[in-house]
């Protein structure tokens, strides 16, 4: 028999005692890794399972015949066609716990009516204790994109571990975690941030902030003083300003070349065009950060560095011109001899970049005063570096 | 990142332990492997399975411990970096590899080693299983999935109780 038969095969007669012998708990385990209408639909099966799909732990409300995700919008499932069938297994199961809960669907510009239903279902399985919650809820052809607006309520849990939030309208309420002491892992993809002045965590210790967009006013100010890794990836619009972050172990920001950052000047090569008018160079006051002043052109331009100065591994690309196919890569380590000023625990700085322009060397000049020497290392054979190793 | 001593064979070689197989089979792999297990760990780390004990696993027959350890010693140097923050895309790609080979075996194989899984709590094992099972009978209607699970066909009243059934859930089916 070729390999990948064996388990097509029906079961024989051994195989069928031993899935017999399973405990509810595993056979649920198995059942909540179906679409949950596909779990439930399992009650026929035999009597012994008929209840089971009560007690189910992981949820996974989407399509049941769901295609392979990621999916463009319109081939999402409908709210529309998920909502008798939440109401039924929402109102059926009742408080029963939940481990893992995922909506994925679509909620069409034409289902605005749904939008505070839907928020009434999160609201629910918060209430029954899930720990890990994933919202990837999508507004298909809404004027103001994708976003779904979770509802404007902090979300209060002493279960909630890890939330994952997709295409998402954040305010400064739901970004508010203070009411849910064990959330440690936060990721948010595609999150609009343009109303959000905060995001306030005393326990998050693992964020990723990817593709974010937010606005050009104002900054989002990040304040989750316990991080130990972030992920800061493709922010649009204005950068978020970070907090001072004393446990941060790692940290990663990148800058592709389709990212359109407000903080970014487009008038000069060095990236600073000393122009009282160019919002790259005179940045906005960042909303609620003590660094900036009240002036809203306030020059500050380190809205980063704050929070990840006490980084031991850190990684910053910039792809705005180059490609990802870095040619040069220039490994920073603090001079031995006296401390970095800029932290005791960073040792390692790497820039990778497509050539060492005046913008680079502007950088690099910037991060020598710190202490910091330069060696390099080439990358596909095609530079040519010219040593300014102090 | 401070490494726990007995783990990785930084100090020569690594701990071993034993672990006896209800069938009396004696295994002798690195601790930090069988740290996988959250049950044996807490017996590992109070210093027992060294030495001629070894650690007794009367609810597994060798046959699925040899499988259970083939799984814990190819995810154990992952479970060291606490999860997967360092791990490279290869690493991973790779894993994943095995992963989707580990799970392609006999129906019975499968349900032994859940239970094992269960029973020795090595969460990643019991969650790959479980999904393995699942994607046996994702998609598939009430009947074909009772083939799929070997379940003899329905008596008339068991096939009238299910249609029944079928019709009181009419809300699970669009």
């Amino acid at each position: 028999m070729p390999p990948g038969q064996e388990a097509k095969r029906p079961a024989p007669a051994i195989a069928r005692d031993l899935l017999g012998a399973l405990p509810d708990a595993l056979l649920q385990h198995i059942l909540s890794f179906l679409p949950t209408q596909q779990a439930v639909r399992t009650c026929v099966l035999a009597r012994r399972w008929q209840h089971l799909w009560e007690d189910m732990t992981g949820l996974r409300i989407r399509a049941a015949n769901s295609p392979e995700v990621p999916c463009a919008p319109e081939e999402l499932t409908l709210v529309g066609d998920l909502r008798e069938f939440v109401d039924h297994l929402l109102l059926l199961r009742g408080r029963s716990p939940i481990d893992t809960c995922e909506f994925m669907f679509n909620v069409p510009v034409t289902c605005e009516d749904d939008v505070p239903h839907v928020n009434l279902w999160i609201r629910h399985v918060i209430r029954c204790n899930v720990r890990v919650l994933k919202l990837s809820i999508t507004r298909e052809d809404h004027d103001l994109g994708l976003y779904f607006s979770v509802s404007a309520l902090p979300i209060i849990s002493r279960h909630l571990r890890r939330l994952e939030l997709y295409d998402t309208r954040l305010n400064d309420s739901i970004l508010n975690f203070s009411g849910c002491p064990v959330l440690e892992e936060l990721e948010i993809y595609n999150g609009n941030f343009v109303h959000s002045t905060k995001m306030l965590s005393k326990s998050v210790k693992h964020l990723s902030l990817l593709d974010c967009s937010a606005s050009e006013q104002l900054r989002t100010y990040i304040d989750v003083p316990n991080l130990l890794s972030l992920r800061l990836e493709d922010p649009s619009d204005r950068t978020p300003v970070l907090g001072s972050m004393p446990s941060l172990v790692s940290a990663f920001v990148r800058y592709g070349p389709q990212t359109w950052s407000d903080d970014r000047c487009y008038n000069s090569e060095s990236g600073d065009c000393d122009d009282d008018q160019c919002q790259g160079c005179y940045t906005v006051k960042g909303a609620n950060s003590d660094d900036c002043n009240n002036n809203g052109t306030t020059k500050n331009k380190s809205v980063l560095l704050r929070g990840l100065s006490e980084a031991e591994s850190l990684v910053l690309i910039d792809e705005c011109q180059a490609g990802p196919e870095y040619k040069v890569k220039i490994k920073g380590i603090h001079s031995a001899m006296e401390a970095s000023t800029i932290s005791e625990n960073l040792t390692v700085v790497e820039v990778e970049c497509d050539m060492v322009d005046e913008r680079v060397l502007e950088v690099l000049n910037f991060l020598r005063t710190l202490n910091i020497c330069f060696s390099y290392e080439e990358q596909k054979g095609q530079a040519e570096p010219e040593s300014i190793t102090s | 990142m401070a490494a726990p001593e007995s783990g990785d064979g930084n100090n020569g070689a690594a701990r071993m332990v034993t672990l006896i197989s209800s069938d009396n089979t004696r295994f002798e792999v690195e601790a930090a492997a069988a740290s996988l297990s959250q049950t044996l760990q807490l017996t590992i780390l109070d210093g027992g399975g060294g030495g001629g004990d070894g650690i007794p696993l009367p609810n597994v027959d060798s046959a699925t411990l040899s499988k259970v350890l083939e799984y814990c010693i190819k995810h154990a140097p992952a479970a060291a970096n606490g999860g997967a923050p360092n791990a490279t895309a290869v690493d991973r790609a790779e894993l994943e590899r095995f992963d989707n080979e580990f799970v392609n075996i006999d129906q019975s194989v499968l349900y032994s080693l859940i239970m094992a899984a269960h029973n020795l709590e090595i969460e990643g094992l019991q969650s790959l299983v479980a999904k393995k099972v699942a994607d046996m009978i994702k998609g598939k209607s009430p009947m074909e999935i009772r083939r799929t699970l070997g379940f003899p066909d329905p008596t008339p009243e068991e096939q009238a109780e299910m249609n029944a059934h079928m019709l009181e859930y009419g809300w699970a089916y669009e």
